[in-house]
């Protein structure tokens, strides 16, 4: 969500309903403001289904807008603990928080509201931070308290925040007769850092949920969220497509191509022609590998996916478009071409749209059976849900 | 039996979206006979569609000669041709 000095912050939730019902009671919800502030709410409503997720939404609204307006946490968490309701008759709060909050300079705030305490990841490494408890006399439920830490995030950091459907996933069931327990989640988090040292935020919050998951006998007793913040390197992307409006530019994107330090896809039959004699490499269409609806793709030495153009992106626009955030999992597997291409888009961070204005005057041709858009126009439209649905950050350059 | 007639078929958008995307299905519309003696290519745009002397796409080549407009019996009918000459 934001590039600064070359550092990336990774945040990513996964969830998993309890078995029978159709909605979650827990609420994460993931905010980027203007690229300066990131701020992460878990809230776990009681009980579970639409009452549970009705709660869970209000404690995360409210505590969004509220950490958004005022600085001061302690305030703020005293007044969101103030304002939820509560069970009159089991003298509880209706939903627990976590909140995590990122600024510019690197400050991670934490806020804990009774749910399963956040776990820091410094590499490999469980780090314990210091935290300091604040307590207060609620009217109706009496003494309570939240716990507030900050610090100073660095490259290799992560945060993992869990509602107790993970700690207490499995209850009854064999292994983990009184559930799964937060020193075995923390054990396991840090068996799949150590043998996935690079795991993404999004991976690991989802291997935590479906453990949880197993553990529960594939039958939710509750709902499993899990949420992750991951600081690190940016995973790069480079999209070529289209051929420069000037053909002294030709040399220039394969240039571009060649030195850029991530993944590279061509879109465009065009100019892979124009990149595979720039840089005389053997460009080959692969006629085995196609899907229905698509021209085929091409091969190219060094580059992760040559696809023609602007069919392939308006197919990816519409794909991205479609997508929800639980069906990415989907996309993991599938071996579907636009899958896999939108794949490589979510699977980086920042995305460098290299796009030639040159335009093909037989797609504006109106005897084709298909509207053809102009390029520009749909890698405009590609950056823009990037950015909004899946907090990319995404450049264009035109030639 | 000299070489194989060579067929290359554009892939470029033009091309696929004014009918070459049922040109790629030719190798199943080829006898068994003629599969052996032609090697199938796909291609990215050959650039023919950006000049209107050449016709309209699709595009193939079939062993360099260029077939515009192209459906199956075209091409197929091109590659008869040559299998006499080429392959005879």
């Amino acid at each position: 969500m934001r590039n600064e000095n070359n550092l990336f912050i990774e945040v990513a939730s996964s969830q998993k309903v309890k078995s029978g019902e159709r909605i979650s009671g827990d609420t994460c919800i993931i905010t980027s403001d203007s690229k300066n502030k990131i701020t992460l709410v878990l809230s776990d409503g009681l009980g579970s289904g639409i009452k549970a997720s009705v709660l869970s939404s209000l404690t995360t609204s409210m505590a969004l807008e509220l950490f958004k307006s005022c600085d001061d946490c302690v305030r703020v968490t005293e007044t969101i603990m103030r304002t939820l309701p509560v069970c009159n008759v089991r003298k509880i709060s209706y939903a627990t928080f976590t909140m995590i909050e990122i600024r510019e300079k690197r400050l991670v705030r934490v806020v804990e509201y009774d749910n399963p305490p956040i776990v820091v990841f410094r590499g490999k490494k469980l780090i314990k931070k210091e935290k300091e408890y604040f307590r207060f006399e609620h009217p109706i439920l009496g003494k309570q308290k939240f716990s507030y830490m900050e610090f100073e995030l660095q490259l290799g950091d992560r945060l993992i925040c869990f509602t107790d459907g993970v700690t207490q996933s499995g209850m009854g069931e064999g292994k983990y007769s009184l559930g799964w327990q937060w020193e075995n989640t923390v054990l396991y988090i840090s068996e799949v850092i150590s043998s996935d040292p690079d795991i993404s935020a999004q991976e690991l919050s989802d291997k935590v949920v479906s453990k949880a998951w197993a553990n529960d006998v594939f039958q939710a007793k509750d709902d499993i969220t899990c949420a992750c913040v991951y600081c690190r390197k940016p995973r790069r992307l480079l999209v070529v497509t289209g051929p420069p409006y000037d053909e002294r530019k030709d040399s220039y994107i394969a240039h571009v191509l060649k030195n850029y330090p991530g993944k590279k896809i061509i879109c465009g039959g065009t100019t892979a022609n124009i990149i595979a004699r720039e840089l005389r490499k053997e460009l080959k269409v692969d006629l085995n590998k196609r899907s229905d609806d698509l021209p085929p793709i091409a091969h190219m030495e060094g580059v992760d996916l040559v696809t023609e153009g602007v069919i392939t992106l308006s197919k990816l626009f519409n794909r991205l478009e479609s997508l929800e955030q639980v069906s990415i999992q989907s996309v993991l597997s599938s071996s579907n071409l636009i899958d896999k291409m939108a794949l490589l888009f979510l699977q980086s961070d920042v995305i460098y749209f290299l796009v030639g204005t040159r335009i093909n005057e037989m797609h504006q041709n109106p005897d084709l059976p298909v509207e053809l858009d102009i390029r520009r126009n749909i890698v405009r439209r590609i950056k823009e849900i990037l950015e909004r649905k899946f907090l990319k950050e995404v450049q264009i350059e035109f030639v | 039996m000299k070489g194989k007639i060579t067929v290359q078929i554009c892939t470029g958008t033009s091309c696929y979206v004014l009918g070459g995307a049922s040109l790629l299905d030719l190798e199943k519309n080829l006898s068994e006979d003629l599969k052996k003696k032609v090697e199938i290519k796909g291609a990215t745009c050959f650039g023919f569609c950006k000049d209107k002397k050449y016709g309209k796409p699709p595009f193939v080549l079939v062993e360099n000669e260029l077939v515009s407009e192209a459906d199956l019996h075209k091409v197929i009918k091109k590659i008869m041709q040559y299998v006499d000459k080429v392959v005879g």
